[in-house]
This record gives structure tokens, C-alpha cells and sequence, in this order.
């Protein structure tokens, strides 16, 4: 008798059991990043602040934090439980032999918050993984766009393309198209260079002249540490200062030989997201990541944050959570993701980068205009007049 | 001589009494310079400016239409404002950033999202007090109402793009209903068999059937010359009268109206900038919507279906209601 009672509370606990299960799908999302990455330990930081207490590294994975708390309160409609992994390892190597030894089934999705070095190598090993969905959310080389062409791979910043091409929309529109270029020693100071040439062919804007700095103060180099020297003589009517590391061109507005505009990174920068935007809920937005960071929200942070919430919408709409149905989603044009910033964003099926609005702001820390402007908008889709279209791309397809 | 006397005491009658009958307002919450304008319904003129501290948002009347409800968003707390002295009188307590809400259909309880915390404040107005906070109802809710019967309490929940239904009884959600992107407000209409509500991100509306709680309708809005991505569908206007839905079409700087029978979209008419805020006169001639974007109200006529005139009010004026 008592193993008959004990018979059927075990099989009310396995139905129980059995019940939870299935009303609720899970949903794995591994964020990766590396322990020495100097966009977070070196870049950006500013003069004073390296001696400050207040100090502290601005890692994305908080943005991603925020997207899964978020996805807490639409579990009801998702049906959907997500759960975030964070791995931190050594070095790039270390990731590629980590992404190289992971089985196509240990997670649903992938953020990779790395400086993607060999991108044919990645490619390679990202295309095995066909059952991830996987996102760069802090890459901004526009070769990433033009040679991944992967359909489970997505981009969420955005491309410097998009970048340059805002700054390029405001100066012809404000008829300060005549610049010098000022391009710092690094790799990526040089590629935002680029691109900025690249847009300035795109919407005319000449290209006066472009000097290279380094940030010392050696007398012997005067004509590359000085800016009486890298600013003088030129006709020009605005500066751009390509510079990541971010310390040389903290002095360059208000310094220039004629008076000018400063654009790039300082001056009026652009943003994927910047902590002043006032409009459509990106106050909101900004509150739920300081009362959970007790930081400002940047960038990067953002894009993590919607590459997270471009998952769970998907699913809501799908209502499913089988990624080759999202992957779907995600190419398709029916995809419209509130990303706080305006009017709704999809991706790119070319590229697999997120549309979205750039954000022009000022040294005052103000959103002086949000891109794409007005004047140079298309008849197809609001915000297809920045970055990389389908022509400028390996990729086979989309549109 | 006998008739022009008469005509005299008459007139002076007549001027008596109309000094004495309640002048008929309007009030529209200008959401950036802390205040309410106060505008006479006939001629459209400013009477008075009230002070009402940080960022004004949703209005509404009390059941008596003695007073006006207004929220205070930065301050935490609604305004209650005496329409006799036109000037506040007292606080209600809400819970942090107030953004929208609804008065129950017997007049004792307020119910407010909190957009920043993600909650819904339930006050009680006879003990002028909160009683519960409702939390798991979706990321930025933002518009709130009673059902006509009063048993439910819609919400719409802009983050998690749904409905949440509330049942006034025990306070717990009863159903989620997922709808278009970005949720912003919603109306009952024809008494409580249907919920329409604004999808701003997908310049439509969505029409709930309150007995099957499942949509069964979509109001998809085009206007010829304005990007689809433009038309961002906030707020709603209902006449029973007329048996229209007026929905303001935000970045498209339209007004849509809508058939509540055929639901055919009938004409699109051009208001201010970043139209959202919108109510209808007493007498549902005019339909007075507010321009975020351009500091000012316009009024439009319903019989000629054009935009008759503009006022300049307050910096970003958010809501207007009219005393009827």
C-alpha cells in the first residue's frame, strides 16, 4: 500500500516536473571577450582618469546583462527562459581554438566581443558552427560587412562605413565639405581614415589634405606633434581626427591654424548610442543600464543589448525558438526592432548589419543631429543611405 | 419704446447669465516648460498658465468634473488641480516616473504605469493614498485604461510589444496579448467590445476583441509621399457620435480617421509636427491635437476635415483634454 502511494507521488512529481519543462524553452547565449583587450584597458580613457579610482573598464557584457533582464519580463510571450554565459579568455588565439573546439549544439547564440584579426580564418570556423547564431557587437572594419557572408553571422555596431558616412552627410549639408585629415599611427586610425575618403567620394566632400600625428611631445617631430604645424597652411573648412586611442585628439578642438569644425574622434563624434538622446525611450533605456551598471550606457553596450533583444523579438514573433526559424527572421524584412533610437531597425541581408540611426554629438555631450539626415534620404528605406550596400560586398545574394 | 426696453433688460439677462454659466476649457500639459495652458473653448484663448513642476504628462478629469488629474513625472506624484480656483490644490503619491494612467469608471481608484521602473501604481482616491504596485507587467508600460465595465485594466507594455489584462479583482494578469511594435496607447470603443491600439514602430493599429482577448484586426496606415517608417501612430480620439477613431500619426504629421464600422481609413489631415496628444470638443465638431514638436496645438474641423487654426502653447506640449 505504501509503495502505491509512493508510486503515484512519484509520478505527480515527474508530471509536475514534466509540466515546468515544457512551458518554458531555454535559450543559451554565450558572451565572449578577452581579459587584455586594449579598446576597454587603454583606448578611451581619459588623461585624469588614469590616475582616478572611477576608473573602470566600460565592457560590454553589461549591455548584454541588461538585454537578458529584459527578456525576463516577456517570458510570457516567448515561452522562453535566457540564460548568459560569459567566458573571458587570454588572448585572440584563445578564442579562435575555443570557438573551434565548441560542439554546434553547446549554445543557441554567440556575441563576440573581440577585434576580429584573421577574418578568413574566422570565417571558416564560424560556417562549421551553422547552428549558431552568432553577433559582432563591437567590430566596427568594414571588411568584416564585405567577406563574412555568413548566414548565422550578424553585425550589430556599426561598420566605420556607417560611422563616416554620417560625418560626411552633416558636413556637406552644412557646406563645411572641405577637410583635412589628421590619422593617427594605429591600424584603425588609418581605417577610419579610409573610410572617411570613402564617404567623401560618396557625398562629396573634398579632401584637402591628410597628415599623420603621433602623440609625444619630441621636439624633433614638431610637424607631427604640433598642431600649428599639422593644421597650417590648407584651405579647409573642417578636421577629422582619426584617432582610437583618443588622448591626441582631446587637444585638437579649438587648436586648429583656421578656425574649423572637429569631427571624428572628438569634436562631433559618431555614435551607435550615446547617454544624451532624450527621444524615444532612450531616457528609459539609459535608466534600466545605470540602475543596473551604475555606469553610462555606450556603444558597444548597445549593440550587445540589441543583438540580445533582436533574438528574443524574433522569437516573439516566430513563436519559436529553433534558430534556423530566426535566422530567417532576422534576414527577412519583417524584422522591426525598436532599438530606442527612433524608427524600427532590421539588417541588411547583404551584409547581416544591423540598419540603424547614427548619432552626431557634441563635445557637450548633446545629440546634434541624427543620421541618416533628411536631405540625403532615399526612397526605399529611411536608413539606407550610410554604410556598405550590396554591390560593395563578396556576398552572394540578398539585396 | 416699450419693445426696445424689454430687448435691454433682455440682453442684460442674457449677459448676466452667460458670465455665470461655467466658462468651457481646454487644458493642454506642455511636457518641457513644467506647465498647463488653460484655453476657453469658444474662442480658443489662452486664460491662464498653471505651474506644475517637472514634466506634465497624461490629464484627466475627475467623475464630478470638479478636478484635473495630472501627472508630474519628474516630481513622482499627480497634480490635482481645482477647476473652480484653476490652481493646484493637492498631491496623490505615484511611484517613480508617472507617465500615463485612468480613473475607474466609479471614480475610486487611479491606475499609472511607471514607465522607468516598469510598474503599475494603484491608488485609491478616497483615501487619497497608494494601496499596490503591480510589477510584472512588461518593460515601459506606458498606456493605461479601465475597461468600460470595470473589471479589466489594459495595459500597454512598448518594450515587450503586448497588451497586458489585468483583472481589478485580484490584481493578477489574467492575459498578454502580443500586438504591433512599440505599444504606446489604447481606447475602448464601442463600449468595451474592442481595444484599438497604437503601434508606433509599425505605423499601425491593432484592434483587440475584448471577449476572445486575441486581435482580430489591423489598421494598416499609408499616406501617399510620407516614408512608411515616418507614420508613428500614438494617440486616439473616440466619438461614438460619429462613430470615428481620430489617431494621430506622429512623424507623418497626419491625423487618421478611421470608420469604427467599415473600418476604413477615411482621410488623412495634416496637423503640426510630431503630432501625438488628442482630443475631441464637447460638441464633436473639432478634434484639438497636440504638436510635440512644434510647441502648439492644432484644431480641426470635423465637417470641413481641415486644420482650421494653431495655437502657440508651452515647450513639447504632451496631452490635451477638454472640460465638456
Amino acid at each position: 500500500m505504501k509503495i502505491k502511494i509512493l508510486q503515484l507521488f512519484l509520478f505527480i512529481l515527474l508530471f509536475i516536473g514534466h509540466l515546468n519543462s515544457s512551458d518554458f524553452k531555454t535559450y543559451n547565449i554565450l558572451f565572449i571577450d578577452i581579459s587584455n583587450d586594449k579598446r576597454y584597458t587603454e583606448w578611451g580613457i581619459h588623461p585624469v582618469d588614469i590616475r582616478s579610482n572611477l576608473k573602470k573598464e566600460k565592457r560590454p557584457l553589461e549591455g548584454a546583462k541588461l538585454a537578458i533582464e529584459d527578456t525576463k519580463r516577456i517570458e510570457r510571450i516567448t515561452k522562453t527562459k535566457f540564460f548568459l554565459e560569459h567566458k573571458r579568455l587570454d588572448n585572440y588565439l584563445a578564442v579562435i581554438t575555443y570557438l573551434h573546439n565548441i560542439k554546434n549544439t553547446d549554445y543557441d547564440a554567440i556575441l563576440l566581443d573581440i577585434k576580429i584579426n584573421d577574418i578568413n580564418n574566422m570565417k571558416k570556423i564560424l560556417e562549421k558552427k551553422e547552428n549558431i547564431l552568432f553577433f559582432n557587437i563591437s567590430d566596427p572594419n568594414n571588411k568584416i560587412r564585405t567577406n563574412m557572408c555568413l548566414k548565422n553571422f550578424f553585425n550589430t555596431f556599426p561598420s566605420n562605413l556607417m560611422l563616416t558616412d554620417s560625418l560626411a552627410q552633416y558636413l556637406v549639408k552644412k557646406k563645411w565639405n572641405k577637410t583635412l585629415l589628421l590619422t593617427g599611427p594605429l591600424k584603425e586610425d588609418k581605417e577610419y581614415s579610409d573610410a572617411f575618403k570613402k564617404s567623401a567620394k560618396k557625398f562629396g566632400v573634398k579632401v584637402v589634405g591628410e597628415n599623420f600625428f603621433v602623440n609625444n611631445n619630441d621636439p624633433r617631430v614638431r610637424d607631427k606633434n604640433n598642431l600649428s604645424y599639422l593644421t597650417k597652411g590648407r584651405k579647409y573648412k573642417s578636421v577629422l581626427v582619426s584617432d582610437v586611442d583618443g588622448e591626441f585628439s582631446l587637444s585638437v578642438p579649438n587648436a586648429t591654424m583656421a578656425p574649423s569644425i572637429v569631427i571624428g574622434s572628438s569634436g562631433l563624434k559618431a555614435h551607435a548610442w550615446h547617454w544624451s538622446y532624450l527621444r524615444h525611450g532612450a531616457p528609459q533605456l539609459n535608466g534600466r543600464f545605470e540602475r543596473l551598471n551604475n555606469r553610462r550606457m555606450e556603444s558597444a553596450d548597445w549593440a550587445a543589448w540589441i543583438a540580445i533583444k533582436s533574438i528574443s523579438e524574433s522569437i516573439m514573433r516566430v513563436q519559436s525558438n529553433e534558430n534556423n526559424k530566426i535566422f530567417d527572421y532576422l534576414k527577412s524584412n519583417n524584422l522591426q526592432i525598436d532599438g530606442s533610437k527612433g524608427i524600427s531597425l532590421n539588417f541588411r541581408s547583404s551584409t547581416n548589419q544591423l540598419r540603424q540611426t547614427i548619432l552626431l554629438t557634441s563635445s557637450n555631450n548633446w545629440v546634434t543631429a541624427k543620421v541618416p539626415l533628411q536631405e540625403f534620404q532615399n526612397s526605399d528605406n529611411n536608413l539606407d543611405t550610410i554604410g556598405i550596400s550590396i554591390k560593395d560586398t563578396k556576398c552572394v545574394g540578398g539585396d | 419704446m416699450k419693445n426696445i426696453r424689454i430687448k435691454t433688460i433682455f440682453l442684460i439677462i442674457c449677459i448676466f447669465l452667460s458670465s455665470h454659466i461655467k466658462a468651457e476649457y481646454f487644458f493642454v500639459s506642455n511636457e518641457n516648460s513644467d506647465t498647463i495652458t488653460v484655453l476657453n473653448s469658444s474662442d480658443k484663448k489662452i486664460v491662464k498658465t498653471i505651474k506644475t513642476g517637472g514634466r506634465p504628462r497624461d490629464m484627466k478629469f475627475s467623475l464630478d468634473k470638479e478636478l484635473l488629474y495630472v501627472v508630474v513625472s519628474e516630481e513622482n506624484h499627480i497634480a490635482v488641480i481645482s477647476l473652480k480656483k484653476l490652481e493646484v490644490i493637492e498631491f496623490l503619491e505615484t511611484g517613480d516616473d508617472p507617465e500615463i494612467f485612468d480613473i475607474s469608471p466609479d471614480g475610486s481608484i487611479i491606475a499609472v504605469s511607471n514607465e522607468d521602473d516598469n510598474e503599475l501604481t494603484l491608488i485609491n482616491l478616497v483615501k487619497k493614498e497608494k494601496f499596490k504596485v503591480l510589477k510584472n507587467i512588461g518593460v515601459e508600460p506606458e498606456g493605461v485604461n479601465f475597461s468600460p465595465n470595470g473589471k479589466y485594466i489594459y495595459v500597454t507594455s512598448e518594450g515587450t510589444n503586448s497588451i497586458i489584462i489585468i483583472n481589478t479583482k485580484s490584481y493578477e494578469v489574467e492575459n498578454e496579448i502580443l500586438v504591433g511594435n512599440r505599444p504606446r496607447r489604447g481606447v475602448f470603443v464601442k463600449n468595451g467590445k474592442e481595444y484599438w491600439v497604437s503601434n508606433e514602430l509599425n505605423g499601425s493599429v491593432s484592434i483587440i476583441d475584448t471577449k476572445t482577448q486575441k486581435v482580430s484586426k489591423e489598421i494598416k496606415f499609408s499616406i501617399k509621399g510620407i516614408r512608411n517608417q515616418n507614420i508613428t501612430p500614438v494617440d486616439f480620439a473616440y466619438s461614438n457620435k460619429n462613430k470615428k477613431v481620430y489617431v494621430t500619426l506622429g512623424s507623418a504629421n497626419h491625423v487618421a480617421i478611421v470608420d469604427v464600422e467599415t473600418y476604413n481609413i477615411e482621410k488623412y489631415i495634416l496637423a503640426g509636427s510630431r503630432v501625438w496628444g488628442a482630443a475631441l470638443t464637447a460638441d464633436e465638431k473639432e478634434l484639438i491635437v497636440t504638436n510635440g514638436n512644434s510647441d502648439d496645438i492644432t484644431i480641426i474641423n470635423l465637417k470641413k476635415l481641415v486644420a482650421s487654426s494653431s495655437v502657440a502653447v508651452g515647450k513639447t506640449p504632451h496631452t490635451v483634454r477638454v472640460l465638456k
